[in-house]
């Protein structure tokens, strides 16, 4: 693996209580997640200095096929993850940064894959619902054979959340089956479907000068309420042979993708009369086909050869129009059709010459082909691009108690088909045109790590990593202007280190640290909105059966804004305690249980809610709210 | 060592908790009100293409809403009058670009009058510190409430420019009346100032005649023999004209725009 990498295991899932898969992300060291709408939006993600939005700069992998939305209307890259359960993630693999071979688009800060299944201790499945005080109600449903493998199950959630404060309201459903069939010939058969919908509110971002002068509550809304729906449903099948020295794993999928969110960010700067509100909605669906294959090669010393294959079509269909309060469209932003074809290459070599050094260089392919066409201009395009991506993975198992790292490697992100058929943008200024029309590139970057394992003992480790990723050039495509924005160069540089600390079987701790200057090359300034500074705490205490509890401190330091702004960093103590019998199992959770106010996402831009405010394009700081204290209470029976 | 490690655990634990007793707050960057005049001294007697000196004597326009702006983070390559490349995205969902490059405004319905002899003063414009690189304005109708009388020819218009135009032997006296579509906008006008804490310039705000960069003139395409087509050498340049075109196509342009800090 590489020094960033981090495998998350289900009993540490379960021992969080997450109240949705996002959250379990939050276990991976590094990544902050903030939710700026309601259960059922996708959440804002931020990893190693980059701000990935909903998705553009961390890739997510439901059993290896990539979640993020390739052109979504919404945020390229658009990660949707409430069709996953979290009781039925067998485990979380996370690599931070684009160092192995199988890391496609959107692996620039890195790559993050749910591998799903029910283990033993936990089958013939469950029973659980969930309640807390703020009106949210939560239920699952795992059923999974005991005599059947770990990837053979069938789940269902249900949840109903009034929300902690005005317009958040969200009810959402999320169904999966997995059957894993073993062959006689060690062939595994493996089929996967889930289906999820949602329909949610959404509450958009306060002033936090409007907060200050008392004219609207900490956690309130400015209304109107914003909604929205997110519906997929998701099938594979997929093939997995061992041969004794040659795995061979192939896959088909399809998804079939509905979206639709109205909101209102910033009032009626714009529109003084009609106001900015938006309705964006997206359509369409995803078919595609993954090969995988490892080969032993050499009896003299470890090595492997491996190689990889995959394509995939996505089509879709943006719609933007501008709405009143009412609802009524009163002019269309956007109307675009698109097919994007990804074909992906790689092959690596994997090898372990001695015992203190393993080896694994890679080197990947991506070929996009865009097909868009813009029905409210009634132009069309179509573009390829080619990334080609050279990655190393350097281990050096010193010691038996001490492993050191060394990882390159180079990331991409291919640019959304709104982008492409921006080309031939007619304005008779040359230079504008020149800009408008500038060739949407792939998007790369180049990682580098050095990190270390310590492992003084066998109750103790010690990780440590520094990283450095430069990006050549952001291309953003700017969903006010219509018009891609082609960023200066970034670099980051951080440190990230965790201990983890096991004494007594009934005693866990985890501390983690992670700081990274995140800065555009150019002017010096930091990137706004990402975390200099994070750190986490995490206390168990307990056995497999008996009362148990738990603890955990997230801190974020203060983040840097755009234009020299600044907000605060905050703090959030999460508790649990509960008894585990062997049919039943009884928690409650306190989630920011001292009730601090909480500023979870925070933006520098300008808006005008209050329309008895002097219109004014002079930007501030604008936050969404994070969850007050709430106390959830968790019971399950096992079956 | 594991009960030293709780207490270490521990303390760190409440090290950190200590930071969330406050009320979130944050630090907005500095904003300074800086003066804003206009003045005429560049229009200035020009040459256009088709070979006519023109002297402008009137230059009246009626604009609103003035915006500065700072370069943001756009690639160094595409750097240069890289301010005409920026929207408001002020506007901007949080994580898709948010922040917005528009940082400064002096907001109002203004009549420039850019041939006067004194400077007009336009109010005090908000910046936020920062480095700037241009100016955006919008044109919109001149109207009563802009305190013109009845009988003002820009009144219901966006622009007046009169003025003489000579060639040779030729001397035309010109009146253009021009109408420029309410809300367009001039986008990426020249304004470059690293505004600080201390920062106490005036901002002169000018229209060009010449394209201080191209060395273009406001009149280009213009041949005003042509337009006086009775040849009694005066030419009225109004809506529906062929010439009004031209020059109205050429005045939005932001060639022509410029804010120059004054001490």
């Amino acid at each position: 693996m590489s020094a960033g990498s981090i495998s998350i295991t289900g009993e540490e899932i379960e021992k969080a209580h997450p109240s949705s898969t996002d959250e379990t992300l939050e276990l991976v060291q590094g990544v902050t997640v903030v939710q700026h709408g309601a259960q059922g939006k996708g959440h804002q993600l931020f990893l190693r200095g980059f701000d990935a939005a909903h998705g553009s700069d961390v890739e997510v992998l439901l059993e290896g096929i990539s979640l993020n939305e390739p052109s979504h209307v919404h945020g390229q890259g658009y990660l949707d993850l409430y069709g996953i359960i979290p009781e039925v993630i067998l485990e979380i693999v996370a690599v931070k940064g684009p160092f192995l071979p199988w890391q496609g688009n959107f692996a620039t800060a890195g790559s993050i894959g749910f591998h799903l299944g029910v283990s033993q201790d936990l089958r013939p499945g469950l029973v659980r619902t969930e309640v807390s005080h703020r009106g949210r109600l939560r239920s699952v449903v795992v059923i999974a054979p005991e005599d059947q493998p770990e990837e053979t199950f069938v789940a269902a959630e249900a949840v109903y959340d009034r929300g902690f404060g005005p317009d958040r309201e969200a009810r959402r459903a999320a169904f999966i089956g997995s059957r894993r069939r073993d062959m006689s010939d060690g062939t595994e058969l493996n089929a996967l479907l889930t289906a999820q919908t949602a329909r949610f509110e959404s509450p958009g971002a306060l002033r936090l000068a409007d907060v200050e002068d008392g004219k609207i509550d900490f956690h309130g809304a400015y209304g109107p309420v914003g909604e929205g729906l997110s519906d997929r449903v998701l099938a594979r099948l997929g093939m997995n042979r061992d041969t004794g020295g040659t795995d061979l794993g192939m896959s088909v999928y399809g998804m079939l993708r509905q979206f639709s969110l109205e909101e209102n960010f910033t009032g009626d700067l714009v529109h003084e009369v009609l106001g900015d509100r938006k309705w964006q909605q997206q359509s369409g669906g995803s078919v595609g086909a993954d090969i995988e294959l490892e080969h032993k090669l050499s009896r003299r010393f470890t090595s492997a050869l491996l190689a990889g294959a995959g394509w995939r079509l996505d089509v879709v269909h943006q719609r933007e129009v501008q709405v009143d309060d009412a609802g009524a469209a009163w002019q269309t932003n956007r109307d675009l059709d698109a097919g994007i074809q990804h074909v992906h290459l790689f092959t690596g070599y994997r090898l372990s010459p001695w015992s203190w050094l393993e080896i694994y260089p890679s080197v990947r392919l991506d070929l996009f082909l865009f097909d868009a066409r813009d029905q409210l201009e009634e132009r069309a395009a179509d573009e390829s691009e080619v990334a080609i991506s050279p990655r190393v993975a350097l281990s050096f198992p010193v010691h038996r108690k001490v492993t050191l790292y060394a990882d390159y490697g180079r990331g991409f992100r291919a640019p959304e088909a709104r982008a492409i058929v921006a080309i031939g943008d007619t304005t008779e200024d040359e230079t504008v045109a020149t800009y408008a029309g500038g060739s949407p590139k792939i998007a790369t970057c180049d990682a580098a790590e050095l990190g270390a394992e310590i492992s003084p003992h066998d109750i103790a480790v010690f990780r440590i990593a520094g990283f450095a990723t430069w990006m050549e050039r952001e291309v953003l495509f700017d969903h006010v202007s219509n018009t891609n924005l082609e960023m200066d160069g970034t670099r980051r540089l951080g440190v990230e280190a965790s201990t983890a600390f096991m004494p007594v079987s009934w005693l866990s701790t985890l501390a983690e640290l992670t700081w990274t200057d995140a800065r555009f090359k150019r002017s010096g300034n930091p990137v706004p909105s990402a975390p200099v500074w994070l750190g986490a705490l995490r206390l168990f205490i307990g056995e497999e059966r008996g009362p148990y509890g738990g603890s955990r401190v997230l801190w974020i330091g203060a983040r840097p804004l755009a234009h020299g702004a600044r907000v605060d960093g905050y703090a959030r103590l999460d508790l649990n305690a509960g008894w585990r019998f062997t049919h039943f199992d009884v928690s409650i959770i306190v989630d920011n249980a001292l009730g601090w106010k909480i500023m979870e996402g925070a933006y520098h831009y300008a808006s005008r809610f209050d329309p008895t405010q002097e219109r004014s394009v002079i930007p501030r700081i604008h936050y969404v709210a994070g969850e007050p204290l709430t106390a959830r209470i968790m019971l399950t029976a096992y079956l | 060592m594991w009960k030293r490690s709780i207490i270490i655990t521990i303390t760190l634990l409440v090290a950190a908790l200590i930071v969330g007793v406050c009320d979130p707050g944050g630090d907005e960057p500095v904003l300074i009100s800086l003066p804003v005049v206009v003045d005429g001294d560049e229009i200035v007697t020009c040459v256009n293409d088709e070979g006519w000196t023109v002297e402008v004597s009137t230059f009246r326009l009626a604009v609103r809403d003035l915006e500065f702006t700072i370069e943001g983070e756009i690639h160094a390559g595409l750097s240069g009058r890289i301010s005409e490349l920026l929207i408001p995205t002020a506007l901007a969902h949080p994580g898709h670009l948010a922040g917005g490059d528009v940082t400064g405004e002096l907001t109002g319905d203004f009549v420039l009058d850019l041939h006067a002899d004194v400077e007009q003063s336009l109010g005090r414009a908000d910046l936020l510190v920062g480095e700037y690189h241009g100016f955006n304005l919008s044109f919109r109708v001149a109207s009563e409430s802009d305190g013109l009388d009845g009988n003002d020819p820009l009144l219901g218009h966006t622009a007046l420019i009169e003025g003489q135009a000579t060639r040779d032997d030729d001397t035309v006296d010109f009146t253009a009346v021009l109408d420029v579509e309410d809300g367009t906008g001039m986008v990426g006008g020249t304004f470059n100032l690293d505004v600080t804490e201390t920062t106490s310039s005036t901002l002169v705000m000018r229209i060009h005649t010449i394209d201080p960069y191209e060395n273009d003139t406001l009149f280009d395409g213009l041949d005003f023999l042509a337009i006086d087509d009775d040849h009694d050498g005066v030419a009225l340049i109004e809506p529906g004209d062929e010439a009004h075109n031209v020059l109205a196509k050429t005045i939005v342009r932001h060639d022509h725009y410029g804010v120059i800090p004054q001490p």
